[in-house]
């Protein structure tokens, strides 16, 4: 491809105009107008208003949670921006955390010049919701996350004390996997692949968060290191696909 | 289109309903084109006018959007009854037919065929989102609407496909792969 034209460039001028003209004739358009504007009297068919995201979960960290959006709960509080009030109002409903107690604990490397941060927000009776996601550089720049991709989560009334790798959640999409594992007494991880290549495990709350592509092949495996430097333990991360 | 009402007062929301089609069944099409074959398209585009004329109040100022999440779930529809989904090469193909022959003074057939490979290449979401700001023209939160996800969710899904597009335009013989982390020694 050459240089002098942006690849982004290049796919605005491709933009259909002639191909759909070609594709649907102005004679069969008119003669699809006409049958549209008689069918008007006819049952109308099902259709669809809404959609879901959905959110997939195993082991122990399953909340279940549906996210529909736009709650509105603690939106007056004015400082958290929209899409993160709406995509996590539930939890305060459900669990009775305080969205304003919202806080970015650790950030890594994410897919695609994204970032991989881990948010947690706690309630009054010690509930603490734990959030990983993938956001912009510019969103990670912010004192909450702005413009991000959610990956799952849960809420617990205190830090795991589970051994590490007795436990393992996994969300997954075509992109990613974000897993959990509790931590134990490890006090560092880190995830590989069997071609050699490793991902970040950032500690939060008692368990190890992180992620690794879809795309990639074999199985992950994540090790867990004491303070002293030696293993504590290795567990297989479950592939959701 | 030609006369269709000589007869009797114009109808006021037949007038209207005709100028939407006029205006925006093309950019349907186009939508429609690049999820199913042109037979399939066709009657997408004819069910989606069909429910707009029928909830025309319904229809906002600005129906695009509001056409293409119709659009999009009656191609669900068809999906569901039968379609078979594409595969890589079935998207390529969909798209060098419907993206604009462009001139070569203008884009060269070269320039054309790769980003469009590149195009095939990312996922079917990644794609989606760059085909609904860079063709349909919507903006991030119209697109998201369309995309059946929240703005912030879009937002990433097209910096991410904008991403792997440019970085196809770096090197176009390696795939395209998350950079992984390197551990410290």
């Amino acid at each position: 491809m050459s240089a002098h034209r942006n690849s982004l460039d290049t796919l605005s001028a491709l933009r259909p105009r002639t191909s759909v003209t070609a594709a649907w004739p102005p004679a069969v358009r008119d003669a699809a107008l006409e049958r549209v504007l008689l069918d008007r009297g006819t049952p109308a068919a099902p259709v669809r208003s809404r959609f879901r995201l959905r959110r997939l979960a195993v082991g122990g960290l399953a909340t279940g949670a549906v996210l529909t959006g736009g709650l509105g709960v603690a939106a007056g509080a004015g400082v958290l921006p929209q899409d993160f009030v709406d995509t996590f109002a539930f939890w305060a409903e459900d669990s009775g955390v305080d969205l304003s107690t919202a806080e970015r604990n650790a950030t890594a490397p994410g897919p695609d010049g994204l970032l991989f941060s881990v948010v947690t927000m706690s309630g009054p009776d010690g509930t603490v919701c734990v959030a990983p996601l993938f956001e912009t550089p510019e969103s990670a720049s912010g004192p909450v996350p702005s413009v991000f991709e959610d990956g799952g989560g849960s809420c617990g009334p205190e830090p795991s004390t589970e051994a590490f790798g007795s436990n393992a959640a996994v969300n997954a999409d075509d992109e990613a996997h974000i897993y959990w594992v509790p931590a134990g007494r490890a006090v560092r991880a880190e995830l590989t692949l069997p071609d050699g290549s490793g991902y970040p495990a950032v500690l939060v709350h008692g368990g190890f968060h992180g992620w690794f592509p879809t795309a990639s092949e074999g199985d992950p495996v994540l090790t867990g290191y004491a303070a002293d430097g030696s293993v504590v333990g290795q567990v297989g991360i479950p592939r959701l696909r | 289109m030609s006369e269709n009402h000589a007869a009797g007062p114009p109808d006021p929301e037949a007038s209207r309903f005709t100028a939407l089609w006029e205006q925006y069944s093309p950019r349907v099409m186009g939508y429609a084109l690049r999820h199913v074959d042109p037979d399939s398209a066709q009657e997408v585009v004819s069910e989606t006018f069909l429910v707009a004329w029928r909830r025309l109040r319904e229809v906002p100022g600005e129906p695009l959007p509001w056409l293409l999440v119709v659009a999009r779930n009656t191609i669900s529809n068809h999906r569901r009854s039968g379609y078979r989904r594409a595969v890589l090469q079935g998207e390529l193909e969909r798209l060098q037919r419907v993206a604009e022959p462009a001139p070569a003074a203008e884009v060269p057939a070269v320039e054309r065929e790769a980003v469009l490979a590149a195009l095939a290449a990312l996922t079917q979401a990644e794609r989606e989102a760059l085909l609904l700001v860079a063709w349909d023209g919507l903006t991030a939160a119209q697109a998201a609407r369309v995309a059946g996800c929240s703005t912030s969710a879009f937002s990433v899904r097209l910096f991410r496909a904008r991403r792997r597009l440019q970085a196809a335009d770096a090197t176009t013989t390696h795939p395209v792969r998350p950079t992984p982390w390197e551990s410290p020694a």
